[in-house]
């Protein structure tokens, strides 16, 4: 039988290749590279606050050490840690399904992954704050031994977090109500902390920290326990629901009323393809969760437009106003085709049924666009923009920035999985795909607000009205000339899609 | 009629179909076998203009299928999932495909008629989306899909897959009694040669992307070739030999 440890060192290799062997791995560069960067900034971040919070507790709290804050404080650093686990920590109970049949354990499986997952880097991260905290605060009295006892004692706190992370976890897959638990503790702890009266949990805590930099051995004790108790906790869940998790079947829910959209009749070929594409934002997970935060999008900021002061400014106000509008558009848009590239087989055996898509999702955008169009009634109602502005904007997204997205459709050669959330493996997109979005949001105020220096602003609006229509007007031409390009590209794009459609 | 001419394609080293020349006439019923990799399904792709080829082209009538997309309207095709719509129900998917090519929603109904038997009321009326059926039912909503306008050439790649024995027989009926009624030319790749030599008249034996077996099959007798080609000759293994020597010893 294979040693635990090498079993650990198999698992881990696994793991490993696991992502880098994904298809979205390779064809995903540029957004790997935009994640690495925002995760260097979060570093950065976490590195700076550690010497910042320095100085801001001497100012808030001068009879007391920092360390004493921060040590009082430390349940908000694990509610932090805890709300970061949900996108980064990993269910070993969802991995263990290539081992059940092989003479290895259960048991043993689901330690060598829960072992993983406390001696990863991630619970490191927080280091990045605390050593220039402790070097900033405690080495002066009690020098590099008390740092060390600091920083050791905050990784076992962070490793027991994670592993109570995981009981959670485990438990609010088998019920989203099981959230209520952590919430309730994490509430219960901070009212604890909060009410003056009771402030044990503040004292308990400010005596745990003390505990690790003076190398007590209570403190220490105490967190293994607590560690302990977590890992057995997590092993015993994980593996009472592993035969749960292995013969999951998801219940296939009947459709109450087939929704027909006769309507649509009218409009022909085109009209099916429009009921098709209403169907693609409504029935599946992603894009209809992108569908309703872009329109809870355009209604928040449309509110504000209308009922506050906050975009009072020439270049935020057009600013606003174009997002408004383009935000559901940047976001449907700019996956063109990438949706569709599930079925693109079947698309493509069909004779221009790939004209009659791109004709169709141009034409459901353009209707969707008369909600901010409506609600931008109450900020014009109420003077804070012209209705010519409105109009320009409208017609400058419907024609121009609408334009720009769907030549997307060219490019776009990535399947996008229709019901696997927006994390993960499903978000970032290619270099030009991200470049298109930006000129979406930005582009339309960048022609906007020289025109406006240049003349004045009505006569910026005309302009901006006639170059938005030119482009509406002439859709039928620009929609054929980007069917055209994608048909020159096809077997690219199809290889593209197809790669993509596993697992992904 | 489809026509190959020197036709090409490699996934890097790996040569997947190479057929210098080749011809179906119309209303031919063809079966394409092979083993693992043989090439079946990308021959099919490059027919229907899914791949490119490096070198070669195939004709669907007077059509060179990557210059014009007229051949689309006469050919269906069920090859694997990509070709379902799969948040559609089975009735919006073959009103959709209906649509397409031009039929009304009476006339979809009366086209699905003949497959009542194949569906076995398991299809429709379930209100269900297609992803949420079974992997034979899948397969079935998608030859009917291939078959709904009436093809003059249907493309069907490993359709026996995921049924149960009774769709199995009764779709080898289907394909036989729709090539005999519209004299339509179907291809049908599989690896079960009972199946496919009991529907096929012309059987193609695919190997390395290279057709090497061309076989008429209207007397029904390429069965027998198939399988001689098919089954590994054990006669001169030795273990193999002296294994079924032990299994004869331990019986007496």
């Amino acid at each position: 039988m294979i040693s635990a440890i090498n079993l650990f060192r198999e698992l881990r290799h696994l793991r490993k290749i696991a992502g880098k062997r994904h298809p979205m791995y390779d064809q995903n560069k540029f957004a790997k590279y935009l994640m690495g960067f925002a995760a260097a900034l979060w570093l950065v971040y976490l590195v700076m606050f550690g010497f910042l919070f320095i100085p801001m507790f001497r100012d808030i709290y001068p009879s007391m050490e920092p360390y004493h804050i921060f040590n009082k404080g430390m349940i908000y650093l694990m509610m932090a840690d805890f709300v970061m686990r949900f996108t980064m920590t990993k269910q070993p109970v969802q991995e263990i399904k290539p081992f059940v049949l092989l003479p290895v354990g259960k048991s043993r499986v689901l330690r060598s992954y829960l072992l993983m997952n406390g001696l990863s880097g991630y619970n490191l991260i927080w280091m990045f704050m605390l050593v220039p905290f402790g070097f900033g605060t405690l080495f002066r009295y009690f020098g590099f031994v008390g740092v060390l006892g600091f920083l050791v004692g905050y990784w076992l706190l962070i490793l027991a977090n994670n592993y109570w992370f995981m009981v959670c976890r485990t438990l609010m897959n088998q019920h989203i109500l099981y959230l209520l638990v952590p919430i309730a503790v994490y509430a219960l702890l901070l009212v604890g902390l909060l009410v003056p009266e009771t402030n044990y949990i503040g004292n308990f805590c400010l005596e745990l920290g003390e505990g690790f930099f003076l190398w007590e051995w209570q403190a220490y004790l105490g967190i293994i326990a607590a560690i302990v108790l977590m890992f057995y906790l997590s092993h015993t869940l994980q593996k009472h629901v592993v035969y749960k998790e292995l013969s999951k079947t998801e219940v296939v829910k009947k459709l109450k009323k087939v929704q027909d959209y006769k309507f649509l009749d009218r409009f022909g070929e085109v009209g099916e393809y429009m009921r098709l594409e209403i169907k693609l934002l409504t029935r599946n997970k992603v894009p209809r969760t992108q569908l309703y935060m872009g329109l809870g999008i355009m209604l928040m900021f449309s509110a504000a437009l209308a009922f506050t002061d906050v975009y009072d400014g020439t270049f935020m106000r057009y600013f606003i106003t174009i997002y408004n509008f383009a935000v559901l558009g940047v976001m449907v848009l700019s996956q063109t085709m990438s949706y569709e590239g599930n079925y693109l087989d079947g698309l493509m055996s069909r004779k221009e049924s790939i004209l009659n898509l791109l004709r169709a999702k141009y034409y459901i955008q353009c209707a969707l666009l008369l909600i901010p169009l409506i609600i931008m009634v109450l900020p014009i109602t109420e003077g804070k923009i012209s209705l010519l502005s409105a109009l320009a904007c409208f017609f400058l997204t419907c024609g121009f920035t609408f334009w720009m997205l769907m030549q997307l459709a060219v490019y776009n050669k990535l399947t996008l999985n229709l019901n696997t959330k927006l994390t993960g493996k499903n978000s970032g997109g290619s270099f030009f795909q991200t470049m298109i979005i930006m000129a979406g949001f930005f582009g339309p105020v960048l022609i906007m607000q020289p025109l406006i220096t240049l003349f004045n602003e009505t006569t910026a609006l005309l302009i901006i009205l006639a170059i938005g229509l030119g482009f509406t007007l002439t859709h039928p031409l620009w929609l054929r000339n980007i069917y055209k390009r994608f048909m020159k590209r096809r077997y690219e794009n199809m290889e593209g899609f197809r790669a993509s459609i596993v697992n992904n | 009629m489809i026509t190959i001419n020197n036709l090409k394609k490699c996934f890097g080293e790996k040569v997947a179909v190479n057929i210098d020349n080749y011809t179906i006439s119309q209303g031919t019923m063809l079966g394409l076998v092979g083993n693992n990799g043989a090439g079946k399904t990308t021959l099919f792709r490059l027919i229907l203009d899914l791949l490119k080829a490096d070198e070669g082209e195939v004709h669907i009538g007077n059509i060179d299928v990557s210059k014009s997309e007229e051949w689309k309207q006469t050919t269906g095709a069920f090859i694997d999932d990509s070709f379902l719509i799969d948040y559609l129900t089975p009735e919006e998917y073959f009103y959709f495909l209906g649509r397409v090519f031009g039929l009304k929603k009476e006339d979809v109904d009366e086209r699905l008629t003949p497959f009542a038997r194949f569906m076995n009321g398991e299809v429709l009326g379930q209100k269900k989306l297609i992803r949420d059926f079974s992997r034979g039912n899948k397969q079935k909503i998608g030859i009917i899909g291939a078959m709904l306008h009436r093809p003059s050439l249907l493309i069907l790649d490993e359709p026996f897959n995921f049924l149960d024995p009774s769709s199995q027989s009764v779709i080898k009926h289907v394909l036989a009694e729709y090539n005999r009624e519209t004299g339509a030319t179907i291809l049908v790749s599989s690896h079960n040669l009972n199946h496919t030599t009991d529907v096929c008249n012309r059987i193609v034996l695919l190997e390395n992307g290279v057709v090497i077996r061309d076989i008429d099959n209207s007397e029904r007798t390429a069965e027998q070739e198939l399988e001689s080609y098919f089954n590994v000759d054990f006669t001169e293994d030795q273990q193999f030999q002296e294994l079924t020597e032990d299994i004869r010893e331990d019986e007496e």
